[in-house]
């Protein structure tokens, strides 16, 4: 049965993000106010990236359970988009990002006074992806190199729980019809399944949202018909995982959100990114 | 565990990995429950010189900033607790998945605080090394309590979450033998044969494992 590998230090997966870095990127961003797309999603990409290094973290360091890449798409070129000691590498383990950060910023955060209310608290804040915003959206030739890396990644890792990537736009490609270009990336694999693609379309409208389909009867246009049909059906734990947040999550469901806004994405990458069977 | 005039204490306390220092905390929570330090009508309050041990302990430390951000959140660690009176008497008290077990002949008397293999799930709630933490803990029921008598030739069972969830797929297959359900020959070895096998044969869930098996003799002495 495919998505049941075990996931360990010897046996780590590997998430990769395509994150969109065209010019729209720098428009608002659903409600909120003077915060641009691009703005938001780096903060929400540095505070997952964050989480998915404390939930590997245990008392005597970091455990390499997971792999890591960002490749921004904008500004006519395609390029690792991680900063800091770790820039220029398309994947890197989990730990190696965990101590090679561009900068850690103490940023105040709203925490549970455990009496009902809230009290504002510093917190570690690490960055590695710094917002950008220029030029056309080459997601054709993102999910190409995201094929490329992801290729040298399954060949050594054959046993792993397959890669799961993320794929981050605002808008249309500007390079032509991805979905050859998603299906040749879903159809790389390792003995525990293929490459699990999902992707979210971030909005700048108030518009309603459509999340975890399994139809496109409710999608408006052709754009988001495509960006459907492009992304893999859910497996049945990250099923079980939207269900659990409320979400209807039907069978044959897609890891497809349209329309997100900001608390839409963090639930869509949060649920994205639970291990089926995390040592 | 314990002695006292009054009686025994056991306790066995799980460490959520997920969290920092959680190891630490767990030895913390046992140690508190065995000392008699911790009882269930004021258990929030009871934590407080565990916490402060807690804090005290990790602060010493130069961190990194992502073991700054878990130890800012606090360890989280399920406990579960077994007083044993003279007079025949037993309490006990549990917050997470750890659970305790009283098994009477052929029949299991007690389980808490979860009696179903279907009840164990990802996210319990625990017992954690920061007070805000834990200022739902009561009001969500997590803090569980039961008491009850004892008898010569009784047994108590305190397991941690994966175990016990394989205690009660057991229990549930042969309920007329509930001990059955635990295949060993009673020593180390064989126990740490069992639980390879579980979990080869993914019976069991690849997690830390904790057993302590308490036998109640004629003598009414608890024999661990």
């Amino acid at each position: 049965m495919a998505y049941q590998a075990e996931i360990s230090r010897s046996n780590p997966t590997c998430f990769l993000f395509l994150v969109d870095q065209s010019g729209s990127m720098a428009d608002p961003f659903g409600s909120s106010v003077g915060r641009s797309k691009a703005d938001e999603l780096a903060t929400i990409l540095n505070r997952l990236l964050a989480s998915l290094v404390i939930r590997c973290s245990k008392d005597e360091g970091v455990r390499d359970y997971f792999e890591v890449g960002v490749l921004g798409y904008g500004g006519g070129k395609v390029a690792p988009a991680l900063a800091g000691a770790v820039a220029n590498t398309p994947i890197v383990p989990i730990g190696r990002l965990a101590d090679e950060p561009l900068r850690v910023e103490d940023r105040l955060q709203k925490v549970p006074d455990g009496a009902g209310g809230l009290v504002e608290q510093s917190v570690k804040f690490p960055i590695w992806v710094d917002p950008c915003a220029e030029g056309g959206t080459p997601m054709t030739e993102a999910l190409a190199q995201g094929h490329t890396a992801l290729r040298d990644w399954v060949g050594r890792h054959p046993g792993a729980f397959p890669p799961v990537v993320f794929n981050i736009t605002d808008g249309e490609a500007t390079d032509g019809d991805p979905t050859p270009a998603a299906e040749r990336l879903r159809s790389l694999g390792t003995d525990d399944g293929s490459t699990l693609l999902f992707n979210v379309h971030l909005s700048e409208r108030r518009a309603p949202s459509v999340e975890f389909p399994n139809t496109d009867e409710a999608l408006a246009d052709a754009f988001a018909r495509r960006l459907f049909t492009m992304s893999s059906p859910l497996p049945p734990h990250l099923q079980l995982a939207a269900r659990q947040e409320g979400y209807e999550a039907p069978e044959g469901s897609r890891g497809f959100v349209f329309n997100a806004d900001a608390a839409a994405v963090i639930q869509f990458l949060d649920i994205g990114t639970r291990p089926a069977n995390l040592r | 565990m314990a002695t006292s005039r009054r009686g025994y204490r056991y306790a066995v306390a799980d460490g959520a990995s997920a969290s920092a220092f959680a190891r630490l905390w767990a030895h913390l929570l046992v140690h508190a429950y065995a000392g008699g330090s911790l009882g269930g009508p004021t258990l929030e309050g009871d934590l407080a010189p565990a916490q402060a041990r807690w804090a005290e302990l990790v602060g010493r430390r130069r961190l990194p900033w992502y073991a700054q951000e878990q130890t800012r959140r606090g360890a989280f660690a399920a406990l579960v607790g077994l007083t044993l009176d003279v007079d025949q008497r037993w309490s006990g008290l549990a917050v997470g998945d750890c659970c305790l077990f009283q098994v009477r002949g052929d029949a299991l008397v007690t389980a808490i605080p979860l009696n179903d293999p279907g009840q164990f799930t990802v996210r319990p709630l625990l017992l954690c090394s920061r007070p805000v933490a834990n200022g739902d803990l009561r009001s969500a029921g997590a803090v569980v309590t039961a008491e009850g008598t004892w008898q010569p030739g009784d047994t108590f069972l305190l397991m941690s979450d994966a175990l016990a969830a394989l205690f009660l797929s057991g229990v549930h297959a042969c309920g007329d033998r509930p001990l059955a359900a635990l295949d060993f020959d009673g020593t180390a070895a064989g126990f740490r044969s069992w639980i390879r096998r579980s979990r080869s044969a993914r019976c069991l869930r690849n997690d830390d494992v904790s057993l302590l098996w308490l036998d109640v003799d004629a003598d009414h002495r608890a024999l661990a």
